[in-house]
């Protein structure tokens, strides 16, 4: 029993050990991977930005950055993710200022659905994405608060859990493409519009009442903090959405609290959700987000709103 | 539990420790921790069901006793039967009855009789095949007279549960298990050990290679209207590794973990893949329950003796039990009896005991011939598994149309761009499972290399190991697919 024991501890440290070694080189290789969106955005170091957008898929589909470029003559760049929640958002925002990019001001896509990203998204928070960092204070307190202490132990201190829980996040395929220099975000500069998609009778959703989730609030605020201090000046906006769900929701929470919140920190909070185009199907590609055709229209409208409120 | 789930994980280790370091001493607490771990392992999926364990394993053990302390043939006859109807009539209420309703009700819609009879809402219970097959055979023995029925509760009722084969398998004999139950068993360097490596090769087998070809015939058999003969051809071969690697694999797992507690069991797979005729295929494939159905149904129905059309009979009936015993669809039948009639021929020329020893025994590569024989027989079986995946027999005769068309050799990687990482991988797979069995197949599975240099095989462990490891899907693993039988 003795033999089979020692012999059986031996080689989990065997493996522990060589899957450690190389678990350090997919920490060092995988955020090379710029064909991905989010490790496009932290490969940006020392540059200089007008604005940045954060949120959601209606940010990270519903604008297009060089329309807005052009309408307000300035530089920016988009860095949402789909089905992010805002703990998402202040971890990619915080990061990509800590890599030394200076930014003037930060555009938020804010709405019933990024106020309580469990209710609203199958994956609110992308905690695989963030593992390669998972040493830096404030992302290891958001994975601790999103996944538990366990996980955060094991993750950062058996650092090959990491990548084997997350094996079908990071495959092969995803690998490979860390070697490729060549990223379709620099043409978008992070946006991806829905060019072939088109209205189709789809399914409305079923009648909900919001609410403000507290992980969604405390990150929201963790982000308005962190932009207080780094003086950068901070836009909301809400996104068209189609007229038949205007009013659908019971979303009286969720309106009272960024009210509340847009008083709290001075922010000018653009709504449009009731735009005239949200009366055109043509311009939907589903009841939350627009197509080809309205994402430029709304990126023109934006443009022209932002004009206002940008601080150049 | 699930043998690939992280549960299982903790929960075998667990068993180790205290079955070897805190029970060890009395025989009967040690079973009794067996039994206490089988029926946990068990009610982790549902706990409502042990009670199906639970009679299935009073009565047979009742009805053994009782067999025993009768003489008068037509009594002992009755006694039997209870243990059929109870066994059996389970299976038929839990497995078969929606299937016996809507046949019905379809044979009288036909009829232009329209029947108002609704089917019921029946989970099916993990393992119910199995368990009940293996009790059954327990009273089976001891009304033939092959066996004397035992006294020990706690014994029996752990060799009914006994987790590692619990829920598919191996179907164990009661001569086999029953007895290991009943002596102290010791710690053995070279089992426990032999039990990881199968342990570990059993994963390999069901979450790389299964799971990973999983993907792509799902898709396959999804929509075999739309696809190339081509395709249809690398979807069911795949399925064929899918199935293997994933029964084998549990099996392997089953055996290895019994190891670890110091238990043998029977072996279930022996490289079935290389078999040369469909004889030897079936004396390799699922081996508890072609052995099951050879003794307690083919055997009793006259077996190889009598006329032609009797033996004809035997043949085709077993077969087609067989594939109902897999589940309850007119698919499995049909499966069970496109097996029969590939296996008629032989025995009409007596030739199915021609292969019984592997194939190339003293020699590494098979002989053109043997290559070629082992082609035909794994192309017929892969017609036979079309049926077996196939959801309905329209669905499977849709396959078999578009599988037989001018497109066979066919590839269009277009229709395929969805799926071509996991094709691509789950081929490279079985490729690797195909070399490294094929030099193996004189072993017991596939990582028993005690004849390698000690590191040469732990950095093949190794890298089985990580493979495997990141391979899992941990946060919704696939199920084994023989636990829906």
């Amino acid at each position: 029993m003795k033999k089979f024991l020692i012999k059986s501890g031996l080689f989990l440290l065997l493996f522990l050990g060589v899957n450690s070694l190389f678990t350090l080189y997919l920490d060092f290789q995988l955020p090379r991977n710029v064909r991905h969106k989010l490790f496009w955005v932290f490969s940006h170091q020392q540059q200089h930005f007008d604005f940045v957008i954060a949120g959601h898929s209606r940010a990270f589909n519903l604008v297009d950055i060089p329309t807005i470029q052009k309408k307000t003559n300035t530089t920016g760049l988009n860095i949402a993710l789909g089905g992010s929640g805002l703990t998402d958002n202040y971890l990619i925002f915080r990061k990509f200022i800590e890599n030394g990019n200076h930014v003037k001001n930060l555009i938020v896509q804010i709405d019933i659905y990024s106020l309580n990203s469990a209710q609203s998204f199958g994956y609110p928070f992308h905690d695989f994405l963030f593992l390669p960092y998972i040493y830096t204070d404030y992302i290891g307190d958001a994975i601790k608060r999103h996944r538990g202490w366990l996980r955060y132990f094991f993750w950062k201190y058996l650092p090959c859990t990491r990548y084997i829980e997350f094996n079908s996040k990071y495959d092969l395929e995803f690998l490979r493409s860390s070697f490729r220099t060549d990223s379709g975000w620099n043409r978008s500069l992070g946006s991806k519009i829905f060019y072939d998609l088109n209205y189709k009778n789809f399914k409305k959703p079923p009648a909900r009442k919001y609410s403000v989730a507290p992980i969604d609030s405390l990150y929201l605020e963790k982000l308005l903090e962190f932009t207080r201090e780094q003086t950068i000046n901070v836009v909301f906006y809400t996104a068209p959405v189609y007229y038949k769900l205007q009013g659908y929701h019971n979303t009286q929470i969720p309106d009272r609290f960024l009210q509340e919140i847009c008083q709290k920190y001075q922010i000018p909070h653009l709504d449009f959700t009731a735009l005239a185009l949200c009366q055109n199907q043509y311009y939907f590609r589903d009841y939350n987000h627009l197509n080809s055709a309205g994402t430029l229209l709304f990126s023109e409208i934006l443009s022209d709103s932002l004009n206002h409120y940008l601080k150049r | 539990m699930l043998f690939n789930s992280l549960e299982f994980a903790i929960f075998l280790p667990l068993v180790f420790i205290a079955y070897w370091f805190i029970f060890h001493k009395n025989l009967t607490i040690q079973n009794l921790f067996i039994l206490f771990s089988s029926y946990l392992f068990y009610g982790w999926w549902d706990w409502r069901f042990l009670s199906l364990i639970f009679v299935s394993s009073l009565t047979d053990y009742l009805i053994g006793i009782q067999l025993a302390k009768t003489v008068a043939p037509p009594k002992r006859k009755r006694l039997l039967l209870i243990s059929l109807g109870v066994n059996l009539g389970l299976l038929a209420c839990f497995k078969y009855f929606n299937f016996f309703i809507e046949s019905l009700v379809d044979l009288f819609t036909t009829a232009g009789i329209t029947l108002n009879v609704k089917s019921l809402q029946i989970i099916l219970p993990v393992g119910i095949s199995f368990y009940t097959f293996q009790t059954l055979s327990y009273t089976i023995d001891i009304y033939r007279n092959k066996l004397k029925p035992t006294h020990d509760f706690i014994a029996f009722f752990a060799f009914v549960s006994f987790f590692p084969q619990l829920v598919a398998g191996p179907i164990e004999r009661a001569k086999n298990l029953l007895p290991q139950f009943q002596r102290p068993r010791s710690f053995h360097y070279e089992q426990a050990a032999d039990g990881l490596r199968q342990m570990l090769w059993g994963l390999f087998k069901k979450i790389v290679v299964a799971d990973t070809c999983a993907v792509a015939v799902e898709y396959i058999f999804n929509k075999p209207a739309t696809l190339s003969g081509g395709i249809l051809l690398v979807g069911v071969t795949l399925f064929a590794f899918q199935i293997y690697g994933d029964f084998s694999g549990y099996s392997d797992i089953a055996i290895g973990a019994a190891r670890l507690l110091g238990f043998d069991l029977m072996r279930n797979f022996a490289f079935p893949y290389f078999s040369r005729d469909i004889a030897e295929f079936w004396r390799r494939w699922h081996i508890s329950l072609s052995t099951w159905f050879r003794d307690y149904l083919f055997i009793p129905l006259g077996g190889s003796r009598g006329t032609r059309q009797q033996r004809i009979r035997n043949i085709l009936i077993t077969f087609t039990v067989s594939g109902f015993w897999h589940g309850a669809n007119w698919t499995f039948l049909i499966w069970g009896f496109l097996n029969g009639l590939y296996y008629v021929p032989l025995m009409l020329l007596n030739r199915q005991k021609k292969h019984t020893a592997i194939v190339a025994q003293n020699r590494i590569f098979p002989t053109p011939g043997e290559l070629v024989q082992m082609l035909l027989t794994f192309l017929i079986t892969l017609v036979a598994w079309i049926f077996f995946r196939a959801s309905s027999l329209q669905e499977a005769w849709i396959y078999l149309n578009g599988l037989f068309s001018k497109s066979i050799c066919l590839i269009p990687l277009a229709e395929i761009k969805s799926i071509q990482y996991p094709l691509l991988k789950g081929c490279f797979f079985c490729l690797i499972l195909v070399i490294v069995e094929w030099f193996q197949r004189r072993q017991q599975h596939g990582l028993q290399i005690n004849h390698l240099n000690g590191v040469v095989r732990w950095v093949i462990y190794l890298i089985i190991f990580t493979i495997t490891l990141y391979s899992a899907n941990y946060h919704d693993p696939q199920e084994f697919i023989y636990f829906q039988f």
